[in-house]
């Protein structure tokens, strides 16, 4: 055995000294808020305050407004729950709905990673919102910030047998990494839970919490909805005589770049071999501790896993977590995925209850003329006859229905116009678009806002070529940071410019192959005309059954990406 | 006692020296420089007992010697003393120009700042004329309020050897017009003393009034020859004539450089900065001061009242010996957004039969009819067939609106700014707006070119020493002047800290020049900034409530001789941030309610504490 390398020691970078001096993600958050003059927080605290859940961003659309008019950018807050599998009650439903109304900006938003978001939230009302969250014992400790981000899973039980044990392991995985300082009860809840004398500790984290952010994704397959290749860490659920056993290991999946730094690239995890159920979480806490030991922490654009893993070969980086953790990898079992959309419509559990999986637009929750979406299901979440579940592609599986309450769901629904599905087409049931503008500060062009727009005029194009029912999946997002996992889009669209787009192609439909970039910084009329071209192309020489994804790189319309690679 | 003892040999023959080179006026006017000096200067028991000037000293030295056959000059001239309680300085202007009236006309005269009188010397009076304005709700001018306040107890008062006028300033759109005005005449005959004319009333448009008023005022004063103007009274070749006092001050023309909407999206309000080039205008002011901006009306207003009336726009009328169309002369000259009680009255005297004239005699429905209506409402509910002379001859002239300065020179060189809120309403389902803001929101001429005048305001001006520090209280557009008072110090870079409360609506929307604000913090200039939004919880929350919550350290900052200021609404406002600093001085000062008053009056006195209300 070759010797292992010792960790760097590395130049810290500003947040790093941030979290240094912030007494376990304090900093001055308290005098920050306290601040009545601006609806900003001090701009260290902007860096802390992700770890408690909570971007500070401004409306976009005003700034160059406002700062004529001698107003500071108009300053609001998203807030992130924290819902490992994107589990929710109909309790928690109802009372997120009114916190969209009563603090935010009217809506909800369900995130990519089956998370709540809520935008808009003004300064002072955040300390409002967060209690309205822990009062339903959801919190959002750990949402965002250099630490463990929400664990997902897949949540809908109707797909398999499987699916509520991993979905549990989830939630155990979640707590297990945790951030243990008490600041956030401190700041928020008005809770002293450090007794005199005392001072918190992170045994896992580390009181630098760990380099950057860290995703880990469950999926049962056939079923990668959740993605689990775009993850630090995937677990594929491995099963014998329909029971789960344990979890294939993939390392090193990320979706972040950064134009014009070569150094910066999406990457999907390498499946690292095979762990039982019962060492599972053992091994997760090594992966978490070797990247929080080797992970870049002077350069934050390469402080990601996928970096570290490169930077250390696969291998390496295995071996290292076999010889800290003592438990060795077994070869990677057999899997198979088929899609990593969702699935839409009625399923029954091996339990005998239904699951109903429902398109939301982008994860947008609200009323929109006809289209009641939001009153439909704060009327379900009172009668309580479903539990929420977000899917890990914008989407809303409602579950544990009885069979005798199927008739009254699809009533309440039909009631406020939601019953769509059949009339979407295949763009647009299996479309992602990340938040973008006005909010994010990170976004160079729409996406969320814009995209609905793109796909009536694709839709148009595709109903021309009897194309209107083929699943093909779209992804916009508004900057290459990947929120909206574009590089895993069958057809990807990442925001360049106001109105201008890179467009990649070629992914696989289940999630294992990234797409390729093949024309830069088009504007819509472009894109249009390059879709027309390649959607024609697919519709007549297409073979039976091949996706649109596969067939651009058949067609040699684009070389093929990186893809899944097992050790 | 001798002056000899009083004054040293050398002191008397300076006195002698400056005095007989003197003429009759500059003598008189001596005299009640002297007798002004002399109620402030420390008691003393001895009086001198021989006059200072040797008899022939005038003869002796004057060039001048017509006015040595003055009839004053031996006989004792009669004693007249002006009080004037000034807010923005017109009372005290309208004061100065009876001066020299009086003066003129023989009279021995003193003029006070009522701020600075001491009742206790009225029953000593033998002629007083009180000038002075009133203010919003009927309230007296702060510079009147100890005086007003006095008289009106009026303990220990006999004022039956004194004779008074009152000339009273005021802007008839409000209800109690003049009211402090014929409260002193109240006062003052209540206490015994001889009322020589009927209050004289004058609107925002007096100083066209006083060329004629003021001779009539100061004839009916014993001493000065009544009816017509005495050889001794007439001006003095190339002497300014009442009123030309003004003339140094006519309105000029100034370009708007910039407009802003301050307000953010979603605002229930709308306020505008304007940014005005002075450059070529001669325009001088100092923070603290207002401008006054001569607007037209809006010629929809214009055209529905000419509509209403019958009448032609186009035909030819006079105006101040100009010739205008009567469109013009209803768009530029003419008050038409607010509605008077002089303007109903004189209305109402062409229509004798009309419903008008018992309204007038009820003031609570008058004031109900005449409260957000203009001429257009009166016209409707009122018809009546006249002729554009008799329309003009209705109406009052337009005046200026005076806006606070929101700059400091010293910071944006030739230019002055303005913080303007719009105001705008709703009645009889017809669209109203403020004539002035209005104008400046929507109708600025399209060469962007404003008719303006400073208006200097002495009442509020930042303390003589840099390094005082300032507490000062804003809310909405009373803001204005602090931005000044703040880029002055900015400026100058002086070193008194500085403490700003702001208050409006809300805050994401409202929080007026807020990124200067947040500037200022930063640098270190604003040393302490608390702000009050009303409407961004269930609460009301005010700028008062913001003080009381730093009552400790406010009270800290006034003890250790800060300068506090209050600009904004007086109705909503300045009552309650003035409370709220007697209840800061009861807790924090652990003085009593009398003792806070006190506390609170000499802060006053000591232009420590300075209102900017309107």
């Amino acid at each position: 055995m070759t010797k292992l390398p010792e960790p760097i020691k590395w130049t810290p970078s500003p947040v790093e000294h941030i979290k240094s001096k912030s007494n376990f993600l304090r900093g001055g958050i308290v005098a920050s808020l306290a601040d009545e003059t601006s609806g900003a927080i001090a701009a260290d605290d902007t860096q802390l305050i992700k770890f408690h859940g909570s971007y500070q961003q401004t409306d976009r659309d005003l700034d160059a407004e406002r700062k004529k008019q001698k107003l500071e950018p108009l300053y609001s807050f998203m807030i992130r729950a924290r819902v490992p599998a994107g589990l929710a009650t109909a309790d928690q439903w109802l009372v997120f709905d009114r916190l969209a109304d009563k603090y935010a900006n009217g809506t909800l938003k369900l995130t990519t990673r089956q998370a709540f978001q809520w935008h808009g939230v003004l300064k002072r009302n955040l300390k409002s919102t967060l209690q309205g969250i822990n009062a339903t014992l959801m919190d959002t400790i750990a949402a965002c910030g250099d630490v463990n981000r929400n664990v997902m899973a897949t949540s809908n039980e109707g797909l398999s047998p499987l699916v509520s044990e991993v979905a549990a392991f989830a939630q155990t995985i979640s707590d297990h990494l945790l951030p243990k300082t008490t600041a956030y009860h401190e700041i928020w809840l008005d809770k002293k839970l450090l007794t005199e004398g005392k001072v918190d500790e992170e045994p896992i984290l580390g009181k630098l919490y760990l380099p950057r952010k860290f995703k880990i994704a469950l999926a049962v397959p056939p079923y990668n909805d959740t993605d689990v290749f775009a993850n630090d860490l995937g677990l594929i659920a491995i099963e014998e005589d329909g029971k789960l056993v344990g979890f294939n290991v993939a390392i090193g999946g990320g979706m972040g770049m950064t134009f014009g730094n070569e150094e910066t690239y999406p990457r999907l995890a390498d499946v690292i071999g095979y762990v039982a159920k019962e060492q599972a979480l053992q091994v997760i806490e090594e992966v978490v501790k070797v990247q929080r030991d080797y992970g870049n922490r002077e350069n934050r654009k390469l402080s990601r896993l996928k970096y570290t893993l490169d930077r250390l070969t696969t291998p390496v980086f295995k071996e290292l977590v076999e010889t800290r953790s003592g438990i060795q990898l077994e070869a990677a079992r057999p899997y198979k995925f088929e899609q990593n959309g969702d699935v839409f419509g009625w399923r029954k559990s091996v339990r005998n209850k239904w699951f109903l999986g429902l398109f939301v637009e982008h994860g947008r929750v609200r009323d929109a003329g006809n289209y009641k979406l939001k009153s439909a299901l704060r009327d379900l979440a009172r009668i309580k006859v479903c539990d929420f579940r977000l899917t890990g592609n914008q989407g809303l599986v409602l579950g544990q229905i009885e069979e005798g309450d199927k008739l009254l769901v699809e009533k309440i629904l039909h009631k406020y116009g939601v019953d769509q599905e059949d009339q979407l087409s295949g763009i647009r049931k299996n479309a992602i678009a990340c938040v973008a503008l006005n909010t994010c500060s990170l976004a160079f062009a729409e996406a969320e806002r814009y995209l609905p727009t793109l796909n009536t005029k694709i839709e148009a194009i595709m109903a021309e070529l009897d194309l209107t029912h083929d699943d093909i999946l779209i992804r916009m997002t508004g900057c290459p940071n990947g929120c909206g996992r574009p590089f895993l889009g069958e057809i990807g669209l990442v925001g360049r410019s106001l109105g201008r787009y890179n467009l990649y192609l070629g992914a696989g439909f289940a999630g294992e192959r990234l797409n390729t970039l093949y024309k830069e910084m088009l504007d819509e009329t472009a894109i249009l005309e390059e879709l027309s071209t390649l959607l024609s192309l697919y519709a007549e020489e297409r073979e039976s059954g091949e996706r649109f994804g596969d067939f651009v790189v058949r067609a040699g319309i684009v070389a093929p990406s990186q893809a899944v690679v097992s050790y | 006692m001798s002056d000899n003892q009083l004054f040293k040999p050398e002191e008397r023959s300076e006195l002698q020296r400056v005095l007989s080179r003197m003429n009759r006026e500059q003598l008189l006017w001596l005299g009640g420089y002297i007798s002004a000096a002399i109620d402030f200067a420390p008691a003393v028991q001895e009086h001198y007992s021989d006059p200072i000037i040797e008899p022939g000293a005038l003869t002796q030295g004057s060039e001048q010697s017509e006015r040595q056959e003055a009839p004053a000059a031996e006989s004792k001239a009669r004693s007249l003393t002006i009080l004037f309680g000034s807010h923005s300085g017109n009372s005290e202007k309208t004061a100065r120009l009876a001066q020299k009236e009086a003066e003129r006309k023989g009279l021995s005269v003193k003029v006070k700042n009522m701020e600075e009188y001491n009742a206790r010397f009225l029953k000593e009076e033998e002629q007083v004329l009180v000038v002075v304005s009133t203010h919003g709700e009927g309230e007296p001018p702060l510079a009147a309020q100890e005086l007003h306040e006095k008289l009106a107890a009026g303990r220990g008062f006999d004022l039956s050897g004194l004779s008074f006028a009152v000339i009273a300033l005021g802007d008839s759109s409000y209800k109690h017009f003049c009211k402090t005005g014929h409260d002193f005449a109240d006062f003052f005959k209540k206490l015994g003393a001889k009322s020589l004319r009927e209050v004289a009333a004058l609107d925002t448009d007096f100083e066209n009034e006083l060329p004629d008023l003021l001779p009539a005022v100061i004839d009916s004063f014993a001493g000065a020859p009544a009816g017509g103007q005495s050889p001794q009274a007439a001006p003095a070749a190339g002497g300014p004539a009442p009123g030309a006092a003004f003339s140094s001050n006519q309105p000029v023309e100034v370009e708007v450089l910039e407009r802003i909407q301050l307000n953010g999206r979603g605002s229930e309000k709308e306020t505008w900065h304007l940014e005005l080039a002075t450059d070529k205008t001669g325009l001088v002011y100092q923070p603290g001061d207002a401008l006054e901006v001569f607007a037209n009306n809006d010629p929809r207003l214009v055209a529905a009242i000419l509509a209403q009336s019958g009448l032609d726009g186009t035909q030819q009328v006079e105006v101040r010996g100009k010739t205008y169309s009567l469109e013009e002369a209803l768009r530029h000259h003419y008050e038409l957004t607010v509605l008077t009680a002089p303007v109903v009255r004189k209305y109402a005297a062409l229509q004798p039969e009309s419903a008008l004239n018992q309204l007038l005699e009820d003031p609570e429905q008058l004031g109900a009819f005449m409260y957000g209506s203009d001429v257009l409402d009166l016209l409707k509910k009122h018809p009546l067939q006249l002729d554009a002379e008799q329309l003009l001859s209705v109406l009052r002239y337009l005046p200026p609106r005076a806006y606070s300065i929101a700059s400091s020179p010293a910071e944006v060189g030739d230019e002055i700014h303005l913080t303007v809120g719009a105001v705008r309403y709703q009645k009889d389902e017809r669209e109203r707006g403020g004539v002035c803001s209005t104008f400046l929101a929507d109708r600025l001429p399209e060469d962007g070119r404003l008719k303006v005048k400073v208006k200097p305001n002495n009442q509020f001006k930042l303390p003589a020493n840099d390094d005082t520090a300032i507490i000062m209280v804003g809310a909405g557009t009373g803001i204005a002047p602090f931005r000044g008072f703040l880029q002055h110090r900015s400026a100058h870079g002086s070193k008194g800290k500085n403490w700003l409360f702001f208050g409006d609506q809300h805050f994401t929307t409202d929080f007026l020049y807020q990124s200067e604000w947040l500037k200022y913090r930063k640098s270190g200039l604003l040393t302490r900034l608390d702000v009050a939004f009303s409407r961004d919880q269930e609460e009301k929350r005010y700028v008062q409530h913001r003080m009381k919550r730093q009552g400790k350290d406010l009270f800290k900052w006034l003890s250790e001789g800060a300068h506090f200021y209050v600009c904004g609404d007086m109705k909503r406002m300045a009552g309650d941030v003035r409370k709220a600093l007697l209840d800061i001085l009861q807790i924090e000062g652990k003085l009593s309610r009398e003792e806070s008053e006190a506390y609170l009056a000499r802060l006053r006195k000591e232009k420590r504490y300075q209102e900017d209300v309107y």
